[in-house]
């Protein structure tokens, strides 16, 4: 017989009647009540004299009918069901149940709307530990689980690692062990058979009827913190391929979201996982196997890049060792130069940021942008005279073979005049040979002053020009004191390289280019050829190889051209140049920088920020 | 690589054995002076020349076809090896050396190659606070090398006021 309600203490203690038939009920502070089932959470409202909660998932307001209205006026919140008084039990009973399907419809799209966020957030994340960060706070939320770990399987599948651990209610230190995949833990055996493993209560008591888990659950754990790990979802990541990746573990399912204390809260409100509770965590950790897959494959592809661009600078290094560090170095400055335009808050900088990505294209800049020197011949690179070692051997035996030819033309003379007769020991003749030989000594002279990289005197110049005319008879055949190469490189005003060598050593730009432009560095690194190939060229359209305007002179590659003249002045590991002190390498810059040459707002933050710090030794 | 001082034929007469040896020795104290680690592995070409050189020289690097006491040339960071070079007028420098004499011109020598060494070391006067910095640089460079304290700004050069730069800019970062 349906009885009728007629205020909201009477509908109160009907529900409050009925405890099994909707969940777990409570009596809020202010007399509302508040009844859950799962995840679902329906709050009774006397909307007559009190206000809504704000945690809820649908609001049942019951007032009598003649004040509902104007009760409903007050309530703005969303999700509002009324019951109007009088009404019969069953009215109640069927309104309450409606509000409960309500509330657990709006809690399934909102987890539902989880998953989605949770699927654009892994898609987007690259990196495996914070993949496992968020696959584990988002499993967290949807169970409620009080803690819960992720383990990875590494090796051959035969270990197990600890990789992640969450625990709202004890604070430890779990730093990361492994140990065997064996069917003797519940994760070794989630493991082998790549099914989940769900436990109610492994503290109560042991049914005898039951067959014995083949797993032992070590409660090192729990003794330690005084912890009881009760309930367990344990859950397979299994890529599509099926490869078991690793294994997700929730503990305690609880009631509401409070940390565990004391044993009568394990007793209480902790709970078995439900069947649902274990749908999602399969879904949760398939989303997870792919997204932990993703990750490190683009960790390979990293790591593989990384790699080579590591040989090929151990390969330019090797090449010409006197400059070795030289290609890090330039690296670590354009990096830290790049990153202190990204932190300027004004001026010129203002607007400049790079992202992680950006900065990688500037390290890979610049660890490769002397890379075409593996193009340009190694004696070129270390010339110091401007006759090679070589040439020179090849100039002085020439000379000595010169001088051999002049005896010999002075003792063929002497046999010439012995078999006719007449004075051998002629002074005249003697005079002669003499004054050719000083002439052949002081041409040497000239071609060794001249081989000195200096400021080459007019004098020698001319000389030179002169020594080109002179030749030796060798068996007949007329040798000339000094080839035509031998003279290019001589006559040379200034500096040990010819034009031509001069020409071959910016070459290097080239080669550069040419290399890096053959690899394909994909959208993110597309402009590492750019920067690493315009790293010589000066805004005043002077550089190499292209002679550009400033226009075409990107930021990152005029951060390269600071940093690599920096590190060519202040490197202390070349044997044949000065390492000039950090204040004249400045002023040397600055100079270019008043030339037109370098960009001088990049240069005033080079100095200003003190971004030649950042390889953190003293130069000079 | 080493301090190389060269000799012009023009002026040998005037600097004998003795002053060669005090220029080079000069020359590598300063070189050490100015921070370069080894004296000996900086690269450093100085030539002592006469006017007729020093007219081509200063005509080639910076069009002005006079004499003039001292040019330097500094080296391309990254492409060549060594500090520089430095070409000296010795008769320019007797004209202008505080009294006749092996003595005065050694001093005024040392004089020249300590500014000679600042613009080598990437200083210049180009107005008056970089003048200042390089006067600094150059007082610093020639205690710790035990010379004389240079006084003047080479700027306001009371020998030469119409002077631009002895920097022969068309030498550097030749391409």
């Amino acid at each position: 017989m349906a009885r009728a309600l007629a205020d909201f203490a009477d509908v109160r203690a009907h529900i409050l009647a009925q405890p099994r038939m909707w969940g777990r009920i409570e009596v809020l502070a202010d007399g509302n009540l508040s009844i859950q089932r799962r995840r679902a959470h329906v709050v009774v409202l006397d909307a007559q004299s009190t206000w809504p909660p704000e945690d809820y998932d649908v609001l049942l307001a019951v007032a009598p009918t003649e004040v509902l209205s104007a009760a409903l006026a007050r309530l703005r919140t969303p999700r509002v069901q009324v019951l109007p008084l009088p009404a019969s039990t069953l009215m109640v009973e069927r309104m309450v149940g409606e509000a409960l399907r309500a509330a657990t419809d709006h809690d399934q799209s909102t987890m539902a709307d989880r998953l989605l966020e949770l699927g654009t957030a892994l898609n987007a994340e690259r990196n495996s530990t914070r993949v496992l960060e968020l696959i584990m706070q988002y499993a967290r939320e949807f169970t409620r689980a009080d803690a819960g770990s992720i383990y990875l399987v590494e090796g051959d599948g035969e270990r197990l690692v600890f990789k992640i651990s969450h625990n709202d209610s004890v604070q430890a230190d779990f730093s990361e062990f492994s140990f065997p995949v064996s069917s003797r833990s519940i994760v070794g055996s989630a493991v082998l058979h790549g099914k989940t493993v769900r436990v109610d209560d492994l503290y109560a008591a042991a049914d005898p009827q039951a067959t014995m888990p083949p797993w032992n659950h070590d409660r090192s754990f729990d003794m330690r913190f005084g912890y009881q790990t009760r309930s367990i979802l344990t859950t397979p990541m299994i890529t599509p391929d099926k490869r078991v990746l690793g294994v997700i573990q929730l503990i305690n399912a609880r009631r509401d979201l409070a940390p565990l204390r004391t044993p009568e809260d394990f007793a209480l409100r902790v709970e078995a996982f439900t069947e649902e509770d274990e749908r999602v965590c399969q879904a949760l950790a398939a989303q997870g196997a792919v997204a932990l897959e993703n990750a490190r494959l683009y960790a390979e592809i990293q790591a593989l890049f990384e790699g080579f661009v590591r040989a090929s600078v151990t390969a330019i290094e090797q090449r010409d060792p006197t400059t070795s560090g030289h290609s890090q170095r330039v690296a670590d400055l354009t990096c830290a130069l790049a990153r202190a335009a990204d932190a300027a808050g004004s001026g010129r900088f203002r607007d400049v940021s790079y992202s992680a990505e950006q900065l990688r294209e500037i390290e890979y800049a610049g660890l490769l942008h002397d890379f075409g020197k593996v193009g340009v011949r190694e004696e070129v690179l270390v010339k110091a005279k401007k006759l090679y070692p070589h040439q020179l051997a090849l100039l002085q035996s020439r000379f000595d073979h010169a001088r051999t030819a002049l005896q010999l033309e002075l003792l063929q003379q002497q046999l010439a005049r012995a078999r006719t007769g007449g004075v051998i020991d002629d002074p005249e003749l003697l005079a002669a040979h003499g004054l050719r030989l000083r002439a052949l000594d002081e041409a040497l002279a000239a071609v060794m002053v001249a081989n000195e990289p200096s400021i080459l005197p007019q004098a020698v110049s001319s000389k030179l020009g002169e020594i080109a005319q002179l030749g030796f008879d060798a068996g007949g055949r007329t040798v000339q004191l000094l080839g035509h190469d031998e003279l290019v490189a001589l006559t040379v005003r200034r500096g040990s390289l010819t034009t031509a060598e001069r020409m071959e050593i910016q070459q290097h730009v080239t080669h550069t280019y040419n290399f890096l432009v053959r690899i394909p560095w994909g959208r993110q690194l597309q402009q590492v050829p750019d920067i690493a190939g315009k790293h010589h060229e000066y805004l005043d359209g002077s550089g190499y190889p292209a002679q550009l305007p400033a226009g075409d002179i990107p930021l990152q590659a005029r951060m390269m051209t600071v940093a690599d003249i920096y590190d060519a002045l202040t490197a202390s590991d070349r044997p044949y140049k000065r390492a000039v002190p950090l204040a004249q390498a400045l002023e040397i810059l600055r100079g270019e920088a008043t030339a037109g040459k370098v960009d001088p707002d990049v240069l005033d933050l080079f100095i200003g920020a003190k971004v030649y710090d950042a390889l953190g030794v003293p130069r000079g | 690589m080493t301090v190389r001082l060269q000799v012009d034929d023009a002026v040998a007469p005037w600097i004998d054995h003795a002053l060669r040896r005090r220029l080079t020795i000069t020359l590598e104290r300063l070189v050490r002076a100015a921070g370069c680690r080894h004296a000996a592995a900086a690269g450093l070409g100085v030539r002592i020349v006469g006017d007729a050189e020093m007219i081509a020289l200063h005509r080639e690097h910076m069009g002005e076809a006079t004499p003039t006491d001292v040019l330097s040339f500094p080296a391309d960071p990254v492409l060549d090896p060594g500090l520089g070079d430095i070409a000296i007028d010795w008769d320019q420098l007797r004209r202008q050396a505080p009294g006749p004499g092996p003595a005065a011109w050694f001093a005024e020598a040392q004089q020249l190659l300590v500014h000679a060494v600042a613009h080598l070391c990437g200083h210049d006067h180009g107005d008056a606070a970089q003048a200042r910095a390089m006067l600094r640089f150059e007082q610093r460079i020639a205690r710790r090398a035990a010379i004389a304290t240079p006084q003047r700004h080479y700027r306001r050069s009371r020998r030469d006021a119409t002077r631009r730069s002895d920097v022969a800019t068309g030498a550097r970062w030749s391409p």
